[in-house]
């Protein structure tokens, strides 16, 4: 019956939980990446998270998606890239999964420390992204399984 | 891109009008620079207020436009809104630039060397 299955979903707080979900598919494009943003940022902020946090999530999903993007497909534009997200009292939690290339080693990447007292030319123009991703994320984990990269990662609620 | 440019006391002053300066951007936002420029001399001052996201494409992006222009035309950033600055602080690209909290600070500032 509808009007029960209605209280049983209200009553059971894991259900409810669900409501907070958000997933999405979308083309390894730069275009669809902003799209995806946009979309996943929209929701957060309907769901009451704040800007600040926002800001973080929203910088951190572009390094990892345009990462996917530029090295996993290499800019083929053949390919998807699958986002999980999952709000909790404390954290936002993430899984992003494609079907591209391995990360080098398999493992995560460093944070690049550039010298930025060197000439102007020998600026660096690149190689932010992961420095980015492990400065602002709370957990970050990755494995290769499958024939997939699964990268997990948690964005903490500020304030 | 969207910009607008200005020539004031010297200073060509150059404000993006797009929201985003990121991967999609980055490769348009650089020819944009780089044609504002062609005919110009003179330092070069960023007006940032319009934007209000750059990721590590865009950041990538503007050292590049830093690069072109040279070091006789040095470009300095004004108006960072709040997830660009973090962004020029996460990378410490801040310590690159020179920042103004606006494209008038940059104007004054250029008056009291001359002066």
């Amino acid at each position: 019956m509808p009007d029960g299955s209605m209280a049983e979903r209200q009553s059971t707080p894991r259900q409810a939980n669900k409501a907070n979900d958000i997933a999405l598919v979308f083309p390894a494009t730069e275009s669809a990446v902003r799209r995806a943003l946009n979309s996943v940022c929209g929701t957060l902020r309907a769901l009451a998270v704040n800007d600040f946090t926002l800001a973080s999530v929203e910088i951190v999903l572009a390094e990892v998606a345009n990462n996917i993007v530029e090295h996993a497909y290499a800019n083929t534009g053949n390919g998807t890239i699958s986002l999980k997200c999952q709000l909790e009292a404390q954290l936002i939690l993430f899984e992003v999964i494609d079907h591209g290339a391995t990360l080098p080693n398999a493992s995560l990447p460093p944070k690049q420390v550039h010298d930025l007292e060197s000439d102007i030319n020998d600026l660096p123009e690149g190689g932010f992204g992961w420095g980015i991703i492990r400065d602002m994320t709370h957990s970050l984990a990755y494995r290769r399984y499958k024939g997939r990269n699964i990268l997990k990662f948690s964005i903490v609620c500020e304030g | 891109m969207e910009m607008t440019s200005d020539t004031s006391s010297g200073l060509q002053i150059i404000k993006v009008l797009d929201k985003r300066i990121d991967a999609a951007a980055a490769i348009q936002f650089k020819e944009s620079i780089r044609s504002l420029t062609s005919d110009s001399d003179g330092p070069v001052v960023l007006d940032l207020a319009e934007v209000d996201f750059v990721d590590s494409s865009g950041l990538g992006a503007i050292v590049a436009a830093m690069k072109f222009l040279g070091k006789d035309r040095p470009l300095h950033l004004a108006a960072l809104t709040p997830i660009v600055a973090k962004v020029f602080t996460l990378t410490r690209m801040e310590k690159v630039f020179k920042i103004f909290d606006t494209p008038s600070d940059a104007i004054d500032a250029s008056e009291a060397n001359r002066a």
